[in-house]
């Protein structure tokens, strides 16, 4: 022992000095010595840090007043061209098309300057903010619902112009503004087969099948949608604040808080207490009247708005007992108050084909109505919401305050994005809708894995369109 | 023959179980398990006077007639311990630390070893503590090792920084749920998420439960990371895909291991209390932490969804790690 200690001594006061005589092999020796007598020796010191060289040159790999930059993302159903991503129809050499994408994809041309999108039924409205009063769409354009969009064809015969079924890219829309430089297009909405602009001086424009009035001019007996041009300025008492297009309806918010709407009332999806059809929008009465709404909802047949107040309205398709708290038909024609107290005060609703979701000022998602409602596989079917736990969307001991912050709902499944930019999926994954890269159902909320901050997020009937944010 | 007084192999038996150590940075696990063994040993010989274990019988001649012969007793020297050596401790250690971090290092003595091997098999969860640096990037990602770039970090801002870790974190979730070895299609997977319990349950790569941020000062910043799987080594690889992340480069400064199962830091003894009376001690106070039913975590889910509910709420304050 005193021999090993002597040794350990030795060491310590003359190990630099041994070092450089006796090489490497001698210093491993002596702090093998040193570590079998741990308990009683003293402790190797921690390696000293060493000084990186002066002449060591620094590197910038980025600026310090860098800016985050906006990208879309999109996923789902390529086959319409909903996704805007050329390659995928009309791939490269040696490269397959595809025929759904079940990962979010980055739409390239679109990401610096991305704003606002609405997605439809297979087709995707895009805005920008670099040219504000512009607006490009891709996707299903059989009912001219991204407007005339024609190509050249030249044959051995001639050229001739054919006009585009199939936007497999994104093409600009044609808008009729009378002062295109200020106008601002504000928000897009997509219904099945038609398309509703909103803008900040120009009122609202809609463009696509008006077979039952959802564009807001009269119908017409035999109209041939494909290839016309026409685009329509729909008259409404009041500036627009938001719009909501269903399958063959249109709902129109104005900044008063009154709600207007045209088209197809056959399951009382317009509101306004009958069940025939209506081209001219119309003002809701019913239990919302006089009541601000802040938010209407409605993407098949069903609508419910929020109030200032945080209650629910709800009216339209019931079939799935998604209005079964009010009426015990399948129809409702008026606006209903839906009582939904113990919810607490809502601040936002999303409505599916049979789902509805509504969000709290607490950030609690509570969801009803027939499907994958997000409560595993035994839940099938609620009339009255139910909560989802919050563990779900993120909450744990180590990120206590993350909550939802929007909610979005497509045809059979829910989008919702979380305070901390994350986005959360669940619902039926058609054509891979859910972004997680299988075509599996999900039956709660999963994540879907973005390389950046989720700002926004919109569902069609089969693929989904997200904003985001990159993180420096 | 009879014996009265304990011998020191039985003393020692008593030395067996499941224990934690606080290593320091700087000391090689395996160096400081030997060093361990051989002080215990010694400690226990030393403490416990030597007993013959045996009475061997020789027949001598009688100091009254030498022509007779007459049986007397000696005892045993087979298991003196200058014959035998000092008594010999097994110890062995599951998941060990490399020699620049520290932390709570979990050893098992005897029947210990069995439980700190199922351990293994537990998949419990670990973290640690770590602290890094901006600016510079070295060859073993650690601040001791040869500098290979500097770069500068004055863009990286805390907001930033925290972007980056939950971005991380949220990378890892989704895998962690993949190796939780249920069907995610399952009513089963839906109740363990709401209870937070999808985590890994089955061998995968190293992956983040829960990360965040602790305090930046730039250069310096900690984090602090709940993971399973890993090894020191690949913390401080994290600490350099943090620093990429940033467009800058990071290296890890310490390695610091709180917490790994159910033992803390608070359960862990210091090196210097790696005592036979301490150790004694220690064992006996995290006997409760190492329960077979703590050990096995998928009968303890069995019997949750199946017969046994009252017996598991019992069990449900000590679940608390299990978050």
């Amino acid at each position: 022992m005193l021999l090993l200690q002597g040794i350990q001594n030795m060491g310590r006061v003359t190990a630099p000095a041994f070092k450089k005589q006796l090489g490497r092999n001698f210093v491993f020796q002596w702090r093998d010595v040193h570590c079998s007598c741990a308990l009683t020796a003293k402790l190797k010191d921690p390696p000293s840090v060493k000084k990186p060289p002066d002449d060591l040159p620094v590197f910038q790999y980025i600026g310090k007043q860098t800016k985050r930059v906006s990208k879309i993302f999109v996923w789902g159903n390529a086959v319409t061209g909903a996704l805007g991503i050329p390659d995928f129809l009309d791939p490269p050499p040696r490269k397959r098309a595809r025929k759904h994408q079940s990962v979010p994809y980055c739409l390239q041309d679109f990401s610096q300057d991305a704003r606002t999108v609405s997605c439809g039924y297979g087709f995707t409205v895009l805005t920008s903010s670099k040219e504000k009063g512009k607006v490009w769409g891709t996707g299903v354009n059989t009912d001219s619902q991204l407007g005339l969009q024609k190509t050249v064809k030249t044959t051995h015969k001639g050229a001739n112009a054919i006009v585009l079924d199939y936007l497999i890219a994104p093409a600009p829309v044609d808008l009729p503004l009378t002062n295109p430089q200020e106008t601002q297009v504000l928000q897009v909405a997509c219904g099945r087969a038609h398309s509703l602009i909103l803008t900040d001086r120009e009122g609202v424009f809609s463009l696509g099948n008006n077979a039952y009035g959802q564009c807001g001019r009269a119908a017409v007996e035999n109209e041939e949608y494909r290839g016309s041009s026409q685009i329509n300025r729909v008259k409404i008492d009041g500036k627009v604040k938001q719009l909501a297009a269903g399958l063959d309806h249109s709902l129109f918010l104005t900044e008063d808080g009154e709600v207007y709407s045209c088209g197809w009332g056959a399951d009382g999806q317009t509101g306004l207490g009958h069940y025939k059809s209506e081209h001219r929008p119309t003002k809701l009465r019913g239990d919302i009247d006089g009541e601000k709404i802040t938010q209407v909802a409605t993407f098949a047949d069903c609508c419910l708005a929020v109030s200032e107040k945080g209650e629910l309205f709800g009216w339209g398709n019931s079939e799935y007992n998604q209005l079964a708290s009010v009426t015990d038909t399948t129809q409702v024609n008026v606006p209903r108050l839906l009582p939904f107290d113990y919810v607490g005060k809502a601040v936002q609703v999303a409505v599916g084909g049979t789902i509805c979701a509504v969000l709290n000022d607490q950030g609690q998602v509570y969801v009803w109505g027939y499907g994958i409602l997000g409560k595993g596989p035994k839940l099938e079917e609620t009339p009255i919401p139910e909560l989802l736990p919050e563990v779900l969307f993120g909450r744990n001991d180590f990120s206590p305050d993350v909550s939802v912050k929007e909610i979005k709902a497509g045809l059979n499944c829910f989008a919702a994005v979380t305070t901390g930019g994350e986005l959360y999926t669940w619902g039926v994954n058609k054509h891979g809708c859910l972004g997680l890269g299988h075509v599996k159902d999900q039956y709660f909320p999963w994540k879907v894995s973005l390389p950046g901050e989720v700002v926004s997020v919109e569902c069609g009937v089969d693929h989904m369109v997200a904003v985001i944010k990159s993180l420096l | 023959m009879l014996q009265t007084t304990k011998s020191a192999a039985e003393v020692a038996s008593r030395l067996s179980g499941v224990f934690a150590v606080y290593k320091p940075p700087g000391l090689n696990v395996n160096k400081m398990i030997v060093s361990l063994k051989e002080n215990l040993g010694k400690e226990i010989t030393a403490t416990f006077p030597w007993v013959p274990h045996r009475h061997d019988y020789r027949l001598l001649p009688s100091p009254d007639d030498p022509n007779q012969l007459t049986r007397v007793d000696v005892p045993s020297l087979s298991k003196h311990p200058l014959v035998t050596g000092h008594e010999k401790v097994p110890i062995y250690c599951q998941f060990p630390l490399d020699t620049l971090s520290s932390g709570v290092v979990v050893l098992g003595i005897r029947d210990g070893i069995k439980k700190v091997r199922a351990m293994f098999h537990a998949h419990y969860s670990k973290q640690y503590i770590v602290e890094g640096k901006f600016g510079i990037a070295t060859d073993n990602h650690d601040v001791s090792g040869k500098v290979l770039e500097r770069t500068t970090y004055d863009h990286i801002s805390g907001e930033k920084l925290a972007r980056i870790v939950s971005y991380l974190q949220r990378s890892h979730q989704n895998l962690t749920t993949e190796y939780a070895g249920v069907d995610i299609q399952s009513q089963e997977a839906y109740e363990l998420a709401c209870q937070g319990l999808l985590r890994p349950r089955m061998n995968s790569p190293p992956l983040v439960l829960a990360m965040r941020c602790l305090e930046y000062q730039p250069p310096h910043f900690t984090l602090e990371i709940q993971c399973v799987h890993e090894t020191p080594q690949w913390l401080r690889q994290l600490i350099h895909d943090i620093g990429l992340e940033l467009r800058s480069t990071a290296v890890s400064t310490k390695v610091r291991r709180t917490r790994d199962g159910y033992f803390t830091a608070d359960d862990a003894l210091l090196i210097k209390h790696c005592r036979y009376e301490y150790v004694a001690e220690a064992i006996e106070r995290s006997r409760h932490l190492v329960s077979w039913k703590k050990l096995k975590p998928e009968d303890n889910f069995v019997r949750k969804n199946s017969e046994f509910q009252s017996e598991d709420e019992v069990d449900e304050d000590g679940d608390g790690e299990d978050r």
